[in-house]
This record gives structure tokens, C-alpha cells and sequence, in this order.
């Protein structure tokens, strides 16, 4: 059946840079060891199963470079795989707890084989998850594209030169790791403004994802809304995010999430358990261990919630599956009536943490829907944007208007009473950075000199995270947020002022090197004003 | 134009920046927000009384400089909110102090800021937080 509309769906995988290889046990670095487990293993089993079946997935993966030093960082690897050790051995412990209590037992049965297949996965290529994706990218199952070099929610730079030094940067990131060019860019959290254009055709990124309404408040007015691929003048191809497919998978009390048979993520063995029993992985402080018991129930109390049963939720995934797919095809129907027959395009974008961490059965969900459209030969097309600027005609012409995909539509999350205290600091580093490019670029500088502007920028762009001003937001490890923001900022006010008084402490460099060992090609004239970057 | 008074005061003392800065940062359809860094020097110029605790910052339509907003607000208050003026567009602010012997200066310009043009209509968020909130 020839194909009534096409289908981009976007994974966007992004974790902030934390990395603490002189600390055995380190809160915050559990973030990346549940990504993993939850999201990003999930995914790579979910992509070889399609392809043992002669499935192309057909999925964009966007990974942010922060994410992908992480995944490449040898300490972290290690810390991973004591991580996904000592889950088994509680889980061994579990088992004899639950005996032959069901669904209790078939539960712990569940999470065994989840992380025991990710101890397989992490085996098999050594620890280094980012191999099967660049396998799955050469052999056209997905697309895999990048996003800005620490996540910056670009908007919020006032200063050209940073917005220049995320994307050149988030460009050559991608380039040393995935050995192509990246054509897509991935905006965070898709903050789009007009000065980004230029800087994104200048590092050769083709096409990026909008939220709805920049597409909507763009000149000249978008006849067919998000349903068709944009151009801006310079050549920059735009995908407008459906909010309508979005809402579908995003909301977590109308969405499909927050079904009661679905797992409930807030009850956890880690407050639930009996401390002394669960002191060898507490680590002295209760703490989220991953492993929950319960679905959602409804909307009880935390301690009122049943214990989940993987079959019925299986069972869920697959009429949920079913229903997004007979939705999508009943919009499909809807916009091309409406727009004299042309096929629409509708891109659905998600944090693919949302897959598998925050909604345990998103990766069967997702497989299902791939399963779907492929073998019941549905007429709807499932593509990657690329896929589909290659066989599309030229797009028309919009200047979208400044917008994100966040709580009101601008930036209020990222910038309000709770994390504003930030910006000064950040911006001021991020000037006095641009000053001292300036003052440098043309110089013939020692290695150490070298070295201490680069670490520098390296800070300054840490410091520009969204990540922090999220935390601070919304309250969650805002010590630890607000500690990184203020550490970045004096790091790189400190090796510039050891640069210009010609002492630089090459044993604090050392340490700063090894701890943020990202961005290694990294070259501080990227900050400069007229770069030749 | 309009004269406002900001409520917030400093809720910290001043960091000293190696240059005096001035920021202006796009928030939402109806508000912008400015921070501010001093130098030591500027420091000791409000300590002293030379120039009068209560600074004057102005919004300015960009380009062509039109007026558009005045708000006072303490020196070291670091930061303020002002709304976007009727229509949108861009603008930048400037930030001035009496001088003891009553004269005006201006002492920092930022760099213009685009507002957008449209205003979203407010849906839940589409990001994890929205999974995080639910725990708030």
C-alpha cells in the first residue's frame, strides 16, 4: 500500500557531563548508569531485534556530546559495570525474598533479564554502546544526529561568539565519534532563535526540529503548519514538532504513561526496603536502587499503590500501540483532506529517556509501533528527517519565531526567580572568555598556556548547561547545580588570570583535565570574535 | 513609557567582575530579564556614595534607541525583570546612576535582545519535567 503520510520520530538522549573519577560512589553519576540501563540498552536490544527480523527502524537518535563523552569515559565504563553487578546481586537476593510470590516473582524475574542483558550488551562490545549505534547508522536502520556542546539552551547567550563555540564544537564532537558529518542538529529543548541559522550552516548541519508555534508565529505565515518541512533563507531545513502525537506519549496523566498498569516510577526498593538489608547498596543514604514493584494504580497514595504485572502491562503496550498508530493514520487522512491531498509529514520528538527510564514499557511500546508499521503494511511511511528531505521538494521559505518546547513555550524554565542568580556569572565568564580568544588567538602561546585557554573554554562551556538552571527549577540536586555552575565559572575566571599573570597551576589543570575530559580537539580561538573557525 | 520600581533587593553580595557587564535576556512574550556584574572599582563608587544607591535601568527600542521603559531598582540587586513593551520586538537596556552632585551617567549598555512574536498558548511542558513535577 503506497504510503498516505510519513512519520520522523526523534529520540533526543542527553545527560548533563558528570564525572567524579576520584570518588568511589558519586550520587549524581547514577543519572548516567539508569540511562543506560533503562533507556539506552533497552534501545540498542530493541534495534537489533528489528533487524534480526529485517526491520530498519527508521528512528532519529540524537545524542548529546556530553552523553557521548560519558559513554566513551573508561571510568565511568568501569563504574557502570560494578553498577549493573551489584543490581544482579540484589536482584539474586530479591528472588529468594519473593520466592514464589506472584507477580512479585515475576517481576524480579523481569528486572534480572534487564540487566542481565545489560551486562550481556556491555560485554559484547567491550563497554562501548556507542559501536552498535554507529553499526546501526551505517547500515541505514537509524539517523543519528548531535545537538549543542553542553546542552546550552542557545536563546539565553547574548554573546554570538558562544553560540558559535556550542555548535562548531557540537559539530567536530560528532565528527571525531561517529567518523561523518552530522547533518541534523538537535536544538535544546528546542530553543530556536533567529542568529542561530547562520551559525548552524556554517557547521554544516542541514535541517533541525522546532517547536510548533516557532513554525506557527513565523513569517511568512506556515499554510500547512507543522505538516511539511521548512526552509529558512539561508538553506536550513525545519521540522515543526507535533504537539498532537506528542501529548499522546509525553503526558503523564493523559498520556499513555500514566496508565495504572504501567510500573509507578516514584516507589522504589530504595525507600521501600528494610535499610539494614539494603545497606550494601544504599551507600549510608536511602537512595532510588531502580528496582520498583508497583504500577501506577491510580491516583492513590505512594504507599496505596499495587504490585505491577509485567503481563497485563505488556498487554497495555500493544493496544496502546495500536491506538497511536490508528491515530496517527486517522490524522494522516485529516491534513491531507484538509490540504488538497498532500501527504503531511508528522514528527514526534521525545527525550528518549523517557523510553524505558521514566516509562519502563516505552521501548516494547516503540517496538511495537516500528513492528506495526512494517509488517501490517500500514500507509504511513516511517523516515528519517534526511530520508525525507531527499525525496521531498524543496521546502518553502519561513523565518520561524523565537520558541522552545518547554513549560510555556519560551524560557521560563530555564530562567526564573529559582535559578536567575546563574546567569551573571555565566555570561560574565562567557565575556571575559571571548576577550581573552581575542587577545590570544594570534599569539604564540606555551603548551601550558595553551593548554589552561582551552580547559577554560572547556568550563565556560559547561557552566552554559540547561541542565543547571533545570535542577535549580525544580528543586532537584540544586546544591549540586548550583555547585556547578559556581565551579565552572571560577575554574575558568581562575586559568585565565593564571594565563595573563603567566602561572599557571598545572597541577589544578591536570586534575580539571581529567575530571571534564571532553571536547579533546578543543581549540579556545573558537571563542574569538572574527574565528576562522 | 513607564516607571517602575523593582521589589527585589540583593539577596547576596555583589561578585567583582573583572569589567563592568550588562546582560539582557529574552524570558517570554511579556518579559525580558537583566543582570548586571561590577568591578571592584564600581564597588567602592556606590560604597562611597559617589554614585547613588538607586540605579535607573532603561529599556530601549533596538535599532534606533526609542525609550520605552524606565525601572529603579539598588545597585547590587544584580538582577530585574522588565516587561516587553506593547508589540514586541527588540530592545536593550541601559543602566544609569546619579552621581553625588546629581549628575546622570550612563555606565553600561547591553547587547539588543529579540522577543518572540507570538505568544504560545500555555500546554503542559514536553520535556521530563513534566515526569519530574508530578513528584513535586
Amino acid at each position: 500500500m503506497s504510503a498516505k503520510g510519513s512519520l520522523v520520530l526523534v529520540l533526543h538522549a542527553h545527560l548533563p557531563y558528570v564525572n567524579h573519577p576520584s570518588s568511589p560512589d558519586f550520587l549524581e553519576e547514577n543519572w548516567f548508569f539508569e540511562g543506560v540501563v533503562e533507556t539506552y540498552i533497552p534501545l540498542i536490544t530493541m534495534l537489533e531485534s528489528l533487524a534480526k527480523d529485517g526491520i530498519k527502524a527508521g528512528l532519529t537518535l540524537s545524542i548529546s556530546p556530553t552523553l557521548g563523552a560519558m559513554l566513551e569515559n573508561e571510568n565511568l565504563e568501569k563504574k557502570l559495570i560494578s553498577y549493573v553487578e551489584s543490581r544482579l546481586a540484589l536482584l539474586e537476593k530479591e528472588a529468594e525474598r519473593a520466592g514464589d510470590r506472584e507477580p512479585l516473582a515475576k517481576t524480579v524475574r523481569l528486572y534480572q533479564r534487564v540487566y542481565e542483558q545489560a551486562a550481556e550488551l556491555l560485554h559484547k562490545y567491550s563497554g562501548d554502546i556507542i559501536t552498535p549505534l554507529k553499526q546501526f547508522q551505517a547500515a541505514g536502520h537509524i539517523e543519528i544526529i548531535t545537538t549543542s556542546a553542553t546542552h546550552a539552551v542557545l536563546p539565553l547567550l547574548p554573546r554570538p561568539e558562544a553560540l558559535r563555540a556550542q555548535i562548531a564544537v557540537a559539530a567536530e564532537d560528532y565528527e571525531d565519534r561517529f567518523n561523518r558529518k552530522s547533518s541534523g542538529f538537535w536544538l535544546p529543548e528546542c530553543a530556536y532563535d533567529r542568529r542561530l541559522q547562520t551559525y548552524l550552516k556554517l557547521s554544516g548541519f542541514n535541517f533541525v526540529f522546532l517547536e510548533s508555534h516557532g513554525v506557527q508565529f513565523g513569517s511568512p505565515s506556515a499554510p500547512r503548519g507543522v505538516y511539511s518541512p521548512y526552509r529558512t533563507a539561508n538553506g536550513l531545513s525545519l521540522f515543526g514538532r507535533d504537539c498532537e502525537s506528542s501529548r499522546e506519549v509525553w503526558s503523564s496523566r493523559y498520556g499513555y504513561p500514566g496508565d495504572p498498569v504501567y510500573r509507578e516510577f516514584y516507589r522504589d526498593l530504595g525507600y521501600d526496603g528494610e535499610e539494614g538489608y539494603l545497606n550494601p547498596w544504599l551507600g549510608g543514604q536511602r537512595r532510588p536502587l531502580g528496582l520498583k514493584y508497583h504500577r501506577i494504580t491510580g491516583e492513590v497514595d505512594l504507599a496505596k499503590k499495587e504490585l505491577y504485572d509485567p503481563d497485563a502491562a505488556l498487554a497495555r503496550v500493544e493496544e496502546h500501540a495500536a491506538d497511536f498508530l490508528a491515530k496517527r493514520l486517522a490524522q494522516v487522512e485529516a491534513i491531507s483532506a484538509a490540504n488538497g491531498g498532500n501527504r503531511p509529514v508528522i514528527t514526534g520528538c521525545y527525550d528518549a529517556e523517557l523510553f524505558g527510564h521514566w516509562w519502563f514499557e516505552g521501548p516494547a511500546f516503540l517496538e511495537s509501533v516500528i513492528r506495526r508499521i512494517r509488517q501490517d503494511r500500514l500507509p504511513l511511511q516511517l523516515v528519517t528527517p534526511s530520508e525525507y528531505l531527499n525525496s521531498c521538494q524543496e521546502p518553502p521559505e519561513l523565518e520561524p519565531d523565537l520558541s522552545s518546547w518547554g513549560e510555556k513555550g519560551y524560557f521560563d524554565p530555564w530562567l526564573n526567580q529559582a535559578n536567575d542568580s546563574i546567569y551573571a556569572p555565566i555570561l560574565g565568564a562567557t565575556e571575559r572568555m571571548v576577550e581573552m580568544a581575542n587577545r590570544f588567538r594570534s599569539h604564540d602561546l606555551t603548551h601550558v598556556s595553551s593548554r589552561a585557554l582551552n580547559q577554560a573554554a572547556r568550563e565556560v562551556l559547561l557552566s552554559q548547561a540547561s541542565d543547571w538552571p533545570f535542577l535549580l527549577y525544580i528543586d532537584s540536586h540544586s546544591r549540586y547545580a548550583g555547585e556547578r555552575v559556581r565551579g565552572h565559572c571560577r575554574n575558568a575566571e581562575e586559568l585565565l588570570t593564571q594565563v595573563l599573570e603567566r602561572r599557571v597551576d598545572e597541577r589544578n589543570l591536570a586534575a580539571l583535565e581529567r575530571d571534564h575530559a571532553l571536547f579533546p580537539r578543543l581549540d579556545f580561538r573558537i571563542f574569538s570574535s572574527a574565528s576562522e573557525f | 513609557m513607564r516607571m517602575e520600581t523593582a521589589e527585589r533587593t540583593s539577596d547576596s553580595a555583589p561578585a567583582k567582575a573583572s569589567v563592568d557587564r550588562l546582560f539582557l535576556l529574552p524570558k517570554n512574550p511579556s518579559e525580558m530579564f537583566a543582570c548586571w556584574q561590577w568591578t571592584a572599582a564600581k564597588i567602592e563608587d556606590f560604597g562611597s556614595g559617589f554614585f547613588a544607591p538607586e540605579i535607573s535601568v532603561a529599556v530601549l527600542r533596538h535599532p534606533g534607541g526609542e525609550p520605552v521603559g524606565e525601572y529603579r531598582c539598588r545597585w547590587d540587586s544584580q538582577r530585574l525583570y522588565v516587561s516587553v513593551p506593547p508589540g514586541g520586538g527588540a530592545f536593550f537596556v541601559e543602566l544609569r546612576a546619579d552621581t553625588s552632585e546629581g549628575r546622570r551617567e550612563l555606565l553600561l549598555s547591553s547587547e539588543p535582545a529579540a522577543t518572540p512574536a507570538g505568544s504560545a498558548p500555555c500546554g503542559p511542558a514536553s520535556t521530563s519535567g513534566e515526569f519530574y513535577r508530578k513528584s513535586l
